[in-house]
């Protein structure tokens, strides 16, 4: 399976969609620091806490894209998020069956090595799209706001009482940070992994970028209408949780998307490619 | 990958770390960590040029309150009349002395109460409310009673909650522990 990961990954590093999904990910985020963090620093050098008690300068914790309140950036990267994924991989598997590409490697290899690695190359292009826009602006954050820790009550730090991990929040900020960082990661590998799945329905190659926006709209419109939106990933994968979540909320909706991707593979098998 | 081409990537990333560790370092050293300046119930401290004494705390339901300060409707007017009987109350007391020669004007009307030693407390108390007065004139000592009030639903029983009251946020982070 090694052999057939370092194929499919070094085929993946010399996509250029690869590139263009990372700078659409960047342009999101550097836009959220332009429009939200840089006035965060001016405010901060207004030094106003030298004259009010009750001003504490804005933190890294209050800036970032998901925590600033009001951004549009975080709604539009976490809509999008499906879309992004798919672009670098999202067709690979569509493609190799199609061409022909997929019957030489059947030839040579291990049927669920081939599939094995296909959804670890596609799951890394998924995190890789949605977690380095993220790290950028955290690292863009980190050079204009300090890293004060949250002070419960001094009105600027958006997680409130009941939600999930709040006590990290005020207290070891930067692990819930990456925490969620990590989550939406992981989420945007199971998007990607999505057209994977996909490629069995889908006749068209674009479509099956498609797939993953698709089956996560419907989803939390049925979610909605259900009255389980705290199981839907627009709501799970806001750092800030305007509803608060539980860690259970984020483990069933993982491993019911880890369960729809992981089907390709059964699928895989069981279909004669030759 | 031609050596040249990886000297560049090495060259391009440490510039670049080093820029963004650099900023980051300055940014954190024009405003450094707050440090914890904490105080109990008795304890005398200074506070905006005034010396306050943390006096006891009491909580209260509504009749209670009404009884206990009739007269001082005006207080917490807004918030009596406005609330119905399913908010209790918190009463921190304070006494402010001004032992300079000149009239201060202070910010004890903002302080604000949180519970959980990290959590929001915004969902228990709602607000703080406090006599409309912020001055002390030059050697007086004033008695100041600060109001909270919170949901009935809590209870009068608040031990169980890291219960603490906020004087300053930075630089120093200047709070009253209550339980």
């Amino acid at each position: 399976m090694r052999k057939y990961l370092k194929i499919e990954l070094r085929r993946l590093v010399k996509s250029p969609a690869l590139y263009i999904a990372l700078a659409i990910g960047c342009v999101i985020t550097v836009s959220h620091v332009i429009q939200f963090a840089i006035d965060k620093t001016k405010a901060n050098e207004l030094e106003l806490f030298l004259e009010n008690a009750f001003w504490y300068p804005h933190s890294v914790f209050n800036s970032i894209m998901g925590l600033s309140s009001f951004d549009w950036q975080t709604t539009a990267f976490i809509a999008i998020a499906p879309l992004l994924a798919a672009i670098p991989f999202g067709n690979s598997y569509f493609i190799d069956i199609k061409s022909g590409y997929i019957k030489n490697l059947y030839t040579r290899a291990k049927k669920s090595d081939y599939l094995k690695a296909k959804y670890m190359s596609t799951f890394i292009s998924g995190v890789m799209v949605i977690g380095v826009p993220m790290l950028v602006n955290l690292m863009l954050c980190m050079m204009l706001v300090p890293i004060l820790t949250p002070i419960s009550g001094s009105g600027l730090f958006p997680v409130l009482d009941g939600s999930m991990w709040v006590d990290l929040y005020y207290a070891h900020p930067f692990i819930y940070l990456f925490g969620f960082i990590l989550i939406n990661s992981l989420f945007g590998g199971l998007y990607a992994c999505l057209t994977l799945a996909g490629s069995y329905i889908i006749g068209n190659k674009f479509l099956v970028q498609l797939f993953p926006y698709i089956i996560i709209t419907i989803g939390e419109m049925f979610l909605s209408v259900l009255n389980l939106n705290r199981f839907s990933p627009s709501i799970l994968l806001n750092m800030s949780q305007p509803t608060p979540i539980q860690g259970i909320h984020l483990v069933i909706a993982f491993i019911v998307l880890f369960l729809m991707t992981w089907s390709y593979y059964w699928k895989g098998l069981k279909s004669d490619a030759l | 990958m031609p050596y040249k081409k990886i000297m560049i990537i090495i060259l391009l990333t440490i510039s670049i770390f080093s820029i963004w560790g650099y900023k980051t370092v300055q940014v954190n050293r024009n405003y450094p960590k707050a440090d914890k300046v904490e105080h109990v119930l008795g304890d005398s401290f200074p506070y905006q040029g005034l010396n306050i004494i943390v006096d006891k705390k009491e909580i209260i339901t509504k009749s209670e309150m009404e009884k206990a300060y009739p007269n001082e409707m005006l207080i917490v007017g807004n918030m009596l009349s406005d609330l119905g009987d399913e908010y209790n109350y918190l009463l921190l007391y304070l006494n402010l002395k001004n032992d300079t020669k000149e009239d201060i004007t202070h910010q004890v009307i903002q302080w604000v109460v949180s519970y959980g030693v990290y959590g929001n407390g915004a969902s228990l108390i709602t607000d703080i409310i406090n006599s409309d007065v912020s001055t002390v004139e030059a050697g007086e000592e004033v008695r100041y009673v600060l109001v909270f009030n919170y949901p009935a639903e809590y209870g009068t029983d608040l031990t169980k909650y890291d219960l603490k009251v906020t004087a300053e946020l930075y630089p120093d982070y200047e709070y009253i522990i209550l339980n």
